[in-house]
């Protein structure tokens, strides 16, 4: 039985890949990650951070706020280590200064916001071109046949159940006779509504390294 | 493989690119299963994926490799939806350098000469190594210097684990017995495919 809230994230997944072309939701995972990058300001970042976020959750993509929140606190207190600028405070060993905690601020809610972004972004249905491209739907289609036969993997015996699985795929798929498409067809796929979602961003996005 | 097998690589009749598409998807597939396994410590990880890369030391030729080392990063990187993040950039300097490091070694040293102990715990510290220095750059700046030890001291630990499961999985698997032993791979035997 599947506990509510992966049923809610299904449901919200199963929305978010009905409204979004991958290959267009994913050019603008790159445009946003380059904007991001350039964000003049911490403000900028910090927004783009709460957009992503919000656009992750959106996704359907397992997410976990106490990760989140462990690795930028994490971030943040490496950073302050080595102290650079002015004094702010003093906890037991630890000098807290400006410039080191801006820094490690900064860093923190980059690699976060990144990583939201390529989430909310990115997905399995994603097909890429060229040779480069056809060997990754291989790979994928091997994927998918060994996924097939999960329910044989055992902790007892973890290493002769892999091995029976890698047996049991290996010939058909070397054969290619079930070889996949790609699903790569180097032309635009017809129109979704979330086009006009996907300009509106990317054009947000650009405009935002305008404010100062 | 053990270090009793012969060190020549199978020749495989399409340059083993359909062999190391199977093994990218055997790393997706393990990486799943790490995903599903309890952790002894949190953030630390076995790196069951880098298996795959491990046996194709000894089993690729240097282009399909590669591609292997590649594919693996991407393909991991969109099935978690990192691509676009430090940690993909962190996974591939961390997978081209163990990658490169390995197959360096292995071509100093055979099978019989080193182990996939020596060479996993050689590729996870070179790693290790890489992803601090992009850290430093990236994430932590000088303060990475505090945590370069114990990345390095992680490096060893799961490095001697994978290699040691790798060489106990490599000497019993039928499936690697039979990559070995098919008609392609036994024809060239006689002097490897690189």
């Amino acid at each position: 039985m599947s506990r509510p809230g992966a049923a809610g994230r299904a449901a919200r997944r199963e929305r978010w890949e009905g409204a979004f072309d991958p290959a267009r939701l994913a050019m603008t995972g790159v445009l946003l990650s380059v904007v991001l990058l350039f964000q003049p300001t911490l403000y900028g970042r910090l927004a783009m951070l709460a957009a992503a976020a919000a656009a992750a959750w959106a996704s359907g993509r397992r997410l976990s706020p106490i990760t989140t929140v462990v690795v930028m606190a994490g971030i943040v207190a490496a950073n302050l280590l080595v102290p650079i600028g002015r004094r702010l405070a003093t906890i037991g060993p630890l000098v807290i200064t400006e410039t080191a905690l801006l820094t490690g601020i900064e860093k923190a809610v980059t690699f976060e916001a990144l990583m939201f972004i390529s989430k909310a972004c990115l997905g399995p249905s994603l097909r890429l071109p060229g040779r480069f491209g056809s060997f990754f739907a291989d790979a994928l289609r091997g994927y998918d046949r060994i996924l097939e036969r999960k329910g044989s993997v055992k902790l007892e015996g973890f290493m002769k159940s892999i091995d029976e699985i890698l047996i049991s795929v290996y010939d058909g798929f070397q054969s290619g006779g079930d070889r996949a498409d790609t699903g790569y067809r180097g032309r635009p796929t017809s129109p979704r509504r979330g086009d006009p979602a996907l300009a509106a961003v990317a054009l947000a996005a650009a405009a935002s390294l305008l404010i100062r | 493989m053990s270090s009793t097998r012969s060190y020549a690589r199978p020749a495989l009749p399409d340059g083993g690119r359909r062999l190391a598409a199977f093994l990218a998807a055997l790393a997706f597939f393990l990486s799943t299963v790490e995903y599903m396994l309890p952790r002894p410590v949190p953030f630390m990880r076995l790196g069951l994926a880098n298996l795959p890369l491990l046996l194709a030391v000894d089993l690729l030729p240097f282009g399909s490799y590669i591609a292997l080392a590649l594919v693996k990063v991407v393909g991991m990187s969109v099935l978690t939806g990192s691509l676009f993040s430090y940690v993909a950039l962190f996974s591939l300097a961390g997978t081209l350098a163990s990658a490169l490091v390995m197959r360096g070694l292995r071509a100093l040293a055979g099978p019989r000469s080193l182990s996939y102990v020596g060479l996993c715990v050689a590729g996870a510290v070179s790693s290790n190594l890489a992803q601090v220095a992009l850290a430093r750059v990236f994430v932590f700046g000088d303060s990475a210097r505090f945590m370069a030890p114990a990345f390095v001291g992680l490096g060893l630990a799961s490095g001697l684990a994978l290699g040691a499961f790798t060489q106990a999985f490599a000497s019993k698997s039928a499936w690697l017995a039979g990559i070995l032993s098919s008609p392609s791979a036994a024809g060239a035997s006689a002097g490897g495919a690189e």
